[in-house]
């Protein structure tokens, strides 16, 4: 648990939103776990930053999204969720993925958008955690 | 070696000329002064001194040689390799104040790490003579610097001297240790690679042999505090005015030259003085100039200097290799004695403050000093070697043959792939430095000596507090390890640092002739220390060994030391070639052998013309070697053809090395419908695999392919269609489905004019109209046909054949024709035709088309069935239910589950959904009742005994399709109505035969695309004599003949890790062992490796390396 609490939400209070949960731990790291079949979108990602800003404020965080089996992400919402605006309130992002399709997506993501923070990917959440919250003690 | 071991221990009571190294001499000299014990640390250029006296003490420790050779055996001379020069100085010092001399011998960095001792020794006081060797490196051969050690002199206030021959040397090491003991200083005598290295005469004397008891005195100089070190300095001041000191200063300061009424004057020191001597005499130019050489020169001979100025030059030369240390101190006199006399040094012709001197850049600068021109001894440089330059091959240094370095640095290379990562790799001095240059590259920093790991700790900490902190690599050898690198892992620990410190334990010392050290002692002289005890005992938590040579063992490994948050240590540990422990353990009976058929050989395509997009192969070739050592399941090429011989190994390999562009071009080089493939493929490249564990290529293709960034590039082939050179030969297409765009992407690829003619408004075929719109992305297909336009294709949209032109039109319009019409008429069944109105039934393209067209001619919450168990009829079960999810929606075929044709894929999607099968069922009865709902009754096929009776409210027939007869008329048809091709010739003039219409299983999309490709390359034949036979032929002979099984693991198995798998084969675009291993053994020669058995030194590590397998041992000789 962090010493003083500078979010605008209380830990592990779950906002549930059309990409799924959103919520900040006792840590820190805002985690966005997506729901299965999500056809993602542009607008639903615009609002789900939006979200995020709202959680953190003008803090930088570590980020861990964890995909659920969702169908497609679209060209304009990969470049917006890799873009400079969205890396505002990023310090780090891990990638939780579950299988193949995601996994390269994912490495698709980080060797062609990418520049603004480190990203990695990981096959659990406990790894993608222990990752993170070093990145957050640093 | 003994001989000379015996040589240079015995005594001469006459003159005794001989022709020694300069290193030699002075072992020589310092025996002759009776030195007791040597202590030292290797390095070039002084490490024949310390080899002498490490031969020179194990002859004497030898008890049979001490009744052999009393003489050479009765003054035992101590030696040791201490682990850095520190420790030898510190040593040394020790030992002349237990009453022995000594000699400490070491490199000119080496005085850096000695400089400690050195500068507190001198405020003290020692009992027996030191003399210290130190070897300067001008030119750095093999140094990190090419600092100048005369400075020693006066920064410790010790007496230095300066040897220009070996047989100065000698003399001066004698006159060093007199000094020494007479005024109880350490003496340093500086030489530099060209006085140590040369040969010379010597004249070799008597040994003196002074006997020393050791013994101890309490002298108040022993204890160095504070309180004693200003009147110490004095003292010390004092000694090197000495008159012990003063006469060696004009012994040592020799007018060599001393020509009556010369002008000019030269001051020279070291080597300088042997060459302008050479020189001068060499042009008879000794009269014209008077020459001094310097031999002492600190305490600087002022009085010997002025003397010289004095006598009346016009101009006077400084000559001295490195910086202007002599220069200095004449200027310094001259300016306090009022002397007016121009003084040329450094920066004067070609006198630099580096690097070495030659006999070349000596004459040059006494030509331009002298105002002469030297015609003798001048060397001109080879007539016209500029043009024989650029064809010699490029000789980098690089690592021995078989060297365990090597091995090391390339299983790093596979685990820690640099590309992908900003990794810092903080190396080392010593053999393994040359890690550095290609085609290895694997350090980012060498500085020097042990400050590897200390430069990964600072480079961690400089990152720590970033948000890109990360791990850092360090890397030494074991000597250096010794040497200065354990304190500085103290450190590490100490101060907690996330590092992995990698020791290249190659069980010696290599780089300067394969001492012992501390972690190899090699001989019972000196004791072992076993390294990983030693580092688990500083509380490193990940310490492991590793043999470089088994990559598979020691990769992970070293993935679990980096992995680990802290210090991890990996020893990486094979002895170094030259050691019996690698000579002994070769079987010389065995040769390694490259099999050029496998080497550098591409397994996709013969015809090696073709397109092949492995633009990144260096980097896809490294992920194909680490696969090979790595990976869980090994799978052939062979295993997983595509029928449209796509190179699934390119492609999947570049995948591996997220080089997703090279990825997509590779399918590109084949066909046109990445995307599409990705959507609809029944992918009977997995099914064709006899193994249990399979590649997912088309789920990595549909992923690859769904990157809009890479998809909408079509540059690749667009550009290879217009730079095709033109064959100014037409070819009609029928038909703008799958087979007949494939066969025009082939054709307008190889330079012809192509036309298509299509019956509809739009491209696509089958895809386009039947296939629904939830299975693929209709407007990825709509993008990747339009390609086509792009590249030169002419299409004629809303041409039907027969109605709008003839077969026989065009066969004599164009240089040849491909049918690829499909087969557009579904057939029907009497029993339904007969009972079910039409508006209550449909054959299922027209079903699938209306479906496509979002037109519903069904009313919510029917019921329907589907008639027939091939793919279009599960299209249509599916596409029925997509309607209305409220519709119930039956399949009856006569075929069981398992027989059924239909992609088990798709089955299964359609069970999910919610699809009723009744397998084994045809349709016995129909009626319809007066509510117009149609009563059905099934009966079994193999027993036709009634199964199921149930309403429903419109019927779908999805029998199969045959071809419309009266636009093939002049064609041969086979028992399918198909056309009759043979290797899709329809016999027919000009025409031949592609896609579903053609004879054969093409129905599948896959299949389609690659007879459509296989009608091109007939077209080819036909029209340009083309060689070779359709590529893919055997994987499309497979998907005609083989049943696939309904095994479906992959379908499920999404979560697979690719890196588990290697999917190998033999490529025409590897260079992997020369890019990446760098063997000197290893060569290209057109084209293909071979081995230069005359270097090999049957480490075998080749034969893991190579990604083709083509390398293997072979039997040399056969022993009885």
């Amino acid at each position: 648990m962090l010493k003083s609490w500078p979010y605008n939400i209380t830990p592990n209070k779950v906002i549930s939103t059309e990409i799924g949960d959103i919520f900040i731990d006792e840590n820190g790291v805002l985690v966005m776990r997506y729901t299965s079949d999500l056809d993602f979108g542009l607008e639903m990602a615009k609002s789900a930053i939006k979200i995020c800003e709202d959680i953190v404020g003008d803090h930088k965080v570590p980020v861990m999204v964890i995909t659920g089996e969702f169908g497609s992400m679209s060209t304009e919402t990969r470049e917006y969720l890799s873009g400079k605006e969205v890396a505002k309130h990023r310090k780090a992002v891990a990638l939780v993925v579950n299988n193949l399709s995601h996994r390269l997506i994912a490495q698709f993501i980080i060797k062609m958008r990418n520049k603004y923070y480190p990203t990695q990917v990981f096959k659990n959440e406990e790894e993608a955690l222990i990752w993170l919250n070093k990145i957050n003690e640093s | 070696m003994i001989e000379r071991t015996i040589n240079i221990l015995t005594a001469h009571s006459s003159e005794h000329k001989t022709c020694v190294m300069g290193n030699e001499g002075i072992a020589r000299a310092a025996i002759e002064a009776g030195v007791d014990g040597v202590f030292s640390y290797p390095g070039t250029p002084s490490t024949e001194i310390s080899e002498i006296f490490n031969h020179v003490n194990n002859f004497q420790s030898e008890t049979s040689n001490k009744e052999k050779y009393p003489e050479q055996t009765y003054h035992p001379i101590y030696f040791e390799y201490s682990i850095n020069e520190k420790i030898a100085l510190e040593k040394a010092i020790a030992f002349s104040i237990g009453n022995k001399s000594a000699l400490c011998v070491m490199k000119n960095v080496g005085m850096n790490v000695a400089s400690d001792p050195l500068m507190s020794v001198t405020y003290q006081t020692i009992v027996a003579p030191l003399v210290i060797v130190v070897c300067d490196d001008p030119g750095c051969h093999s140094s990190s610097n090419e600092q100048d050690s005369r400075y020693w002199g006066p920064m410790a206030s010790v007496p230095i001297f300066n040897p220009a021959t070996p047989d100065d040397a000698f003399k001066m090491i004698k006159q060093a240790f007199e000094l020494s003991d007479k005024i109880k200083l350490p003496v340093i005598v500086r030489t530099t690679t060209r006085v140590s290295h040369t040969r010379g005469i010597v004249t070799y004397g008597n040994v003196f042999y002074r006997s020393r008891d050791a013994h101890f005195d309490r002298l108040p100089e022993h204890i160095n505090i504070p309180a004693r070190t200003a009147t110490a300095h004095t003292r010390l001041l004092d000694k090197l005015r000495s008159e012990n000191v003063l006469a060696l200063l004009k012994h040592n300061s020799k007018t060599i030259l001393d020509g009556e009424g010369a002008k000019l004057g030269i001051i020279s020191s070291g080597v300088a003085t042997s060459y302008v001597t050479e020189i001068l005499f060499q042009n008879d130019l000794s009269h014209k100039v008077n020459l001094l050489d310097l031999g002492l020169i600190h305490p600087f001979p002022e009085k010997e200097v002025v003397d010289f100025l004095k006598k009346g030059f016009e101009k006077i030369l400084i000559l001295e290799e490195l910086d202007a240390f002599v220069e200095s101190a004449v200027r310094n006199v001259a300016q306090r004695n009022g002397l007016n006399v121009s003084i040329l040094g450094k920066g004067f012709s070609e006198i630099a403050l580096t690097g070495e001197f030659s006999i070349d850049i000596i004459t040059k600068v006494l030509e331009d000093f002298s105002g002469s021109s030297f015609e003798k001894n001048k060397n001109e440089p080879l007539q016209n070697a500029d043009k024989f330059l650029d064809k010699l091959p490029p000789r980098p240094p690089t690592l021995c043959a078989g060297c365990p370095h090597r091995a090391t640095f390339y299983l790093l290379k596979l685990a820690i792939p640099r590309e992908q990562s900003e990794l810092i790799m903080c190396g080392d001095i010593g053999c393994f430095g040359l890690g550095a240059l290609p085609p290895l590259k694997m350090i980012d920093t060498i500085n020097h000596m042990g400050m590897s790991i200390s430069m990964a700790q600072g480079l961690y900490e400089s990152f720590h507090s970033s948000e890109k902190s990360k791990k850092v690599v360090a890397l030494l050898g074991d000597g250096t390890f010794f040497h200065s690198g354990l304190a500085s892992l103290v450190n590490a620990v100490y101060t907690r640092a996330n590092i992995l410190v990698i020791i290249f334990d190659n069980r010696t010392t290599g780089m300067t002739g394969h001492q012992p050290h501390p972690g190899a002692s090699r001989t019972s002289k000196y004791h072992e220390i076993d390294l990983p005890p030693l580092l688990k005992g500083l509380g490193i938590e990940v310490v492991e060994t590793i043999n470089p040579f088994n990559v598979n063992e020691s990769f992970e490994k070293v993935n679990k030391a980096m992995e680990h948050e802290g210090v991890s240590v990996l020893v990486s540990r094979a002895p170094c070639i030259f050691l019996p422990d690698f000579k002994d353990k070769i079987d010389k009976r065995m040769k390694i052998v490259v099999d050029p058929n496998r080497c550098n050989t591409c397994e996709n395509h013969e015809d090696i013309s073709l397109s092949c997009s492995r633009c990144y192969a260096p980097k896809s070739n490294l992920s194909r070697a680490k696969a090979k050592l790595v990976a869980e399941f090994s799978i052939a090429g062979s295993e997983q053809l595509c029928p449209a011989n796509i190179c699934n190994h390119g492609f999947f390999n570049s995948v591996l090395e997220s080089e997703f562009k090279s990825a997509i071009e590779i399918v590109r080089d084949k066909i046109l419908f990445a995307r599409t493939c990705g959507d609809i493929c029944h992918r009977p490249c997995e099914f064709f695999s006899k193994e249990e564990n399979v590649i997912p290529i088309k789920l990595i293709k549909k992923t690859v392919s769904s990157f809009d960034e890479l998809f909408l590039d079509f540059s690749a082939p667009i550009k290879r269609a217009k730079e095709a050179p033109k064959k100014n030969k037409t070819v009609a297409i029928i038909g703008a489905g799958p087979a007949g765009l494939s066969a025009a992407y082939d054709l307008i690829q190889a330079g012809y004019n192509v036309s298509i003619f299509e019956k509809e408004s739009k491209a696509g075929g089958m895809v386009t109209f039947a296939i629904p719109y939830f299975r693929m992305d209709k407007s990825g297909f709509d993008t990747e046909a339009m390609q086509l336009e792009k590249m030169g294709v002419k299409f004629h949209f809303n041409r039907s054949l027969g109605k709008d032109f003839t077969l026989e039109k065009l066969e004599k319009e164009f240089d040849s024709v491909i049918l690829a019409i499909g087969m557009n008429s579904s057939k029907t069944l009497d029993i339904i035709e007969k009972s079910i109105p039409s508006s209550k039934k449909s054959d299922a393209l027209s079903f699938l088309k209306m479906f496509n067209h979002q037109e519903n001619n069904i009313k919510e919450n029917s019921t329907i069935l589907i008639i027939g168990g091939g793919n279009s009829a599960i299209d249509a079960a599916r596409s029925a239910k997509k309607m209305h999810p409220e519709n119930r929606v039956i399949v009856s075929c006569i075929e069981t589950e398992s027989t059924m044709p239909a992609f088990v894929e798709e089955v299964k999607h359609a069970a999910d959904e919610g699809v009723k099968f009744i397998f084994d069922s045809y349709v016995e009865k129909v009626s319809v009742g007066k509510n117009e709902q149609i009563n059905i009754v099934l009966n079994s096929f193999s027993d036709k005994k009634e199964l199921s009776n149930f309403h429903c409210d419109h019927v779908i027939t999805a029998i199969g399709q045959t071809a419309e007869e009266a636009v093939i008329g002049a064609l041969q048809k086979d028992e399918s109505t198909r056309v009759k091709s043979e290797n899709s010739y329809t016999g027919y003039g000009n025409v031949f035969a592609a896609g579903d219409i053609s004879s054969g299983n093409n129905i599948s999309v896959i299949g389609a695309i690659a007879s459509g490709k296989k009608a091109a390359i007939g077209v080819r034949k036909l029209l340009e004599n083309y060689k070779f036979e359709y590529e893919g032929e055997e994987a499309l002979e497979r998907l005609n003949t083989q049943t696939l099984p309904t095994r479906n693991s992959l379908a499920q198995n999404t979560d697979v890790e690719i890196e588990k798998f290697d999917l190998y084969q033999s490529c025409k675009k590897c260079n992997h062992c020369i890019d990446n291993f760098g063997c000197p053994a290893m060569v290209k020669v057109n084209g293909k490796v071979q081995i230069d058995m005359s270097r090999c030194n049957l480490c075998g590590l080749c034969i893991d390396v190579c990604p083709n397998n083509a390398i293997s041992w072979e039997a040399e000789t056969v022993i009885n």
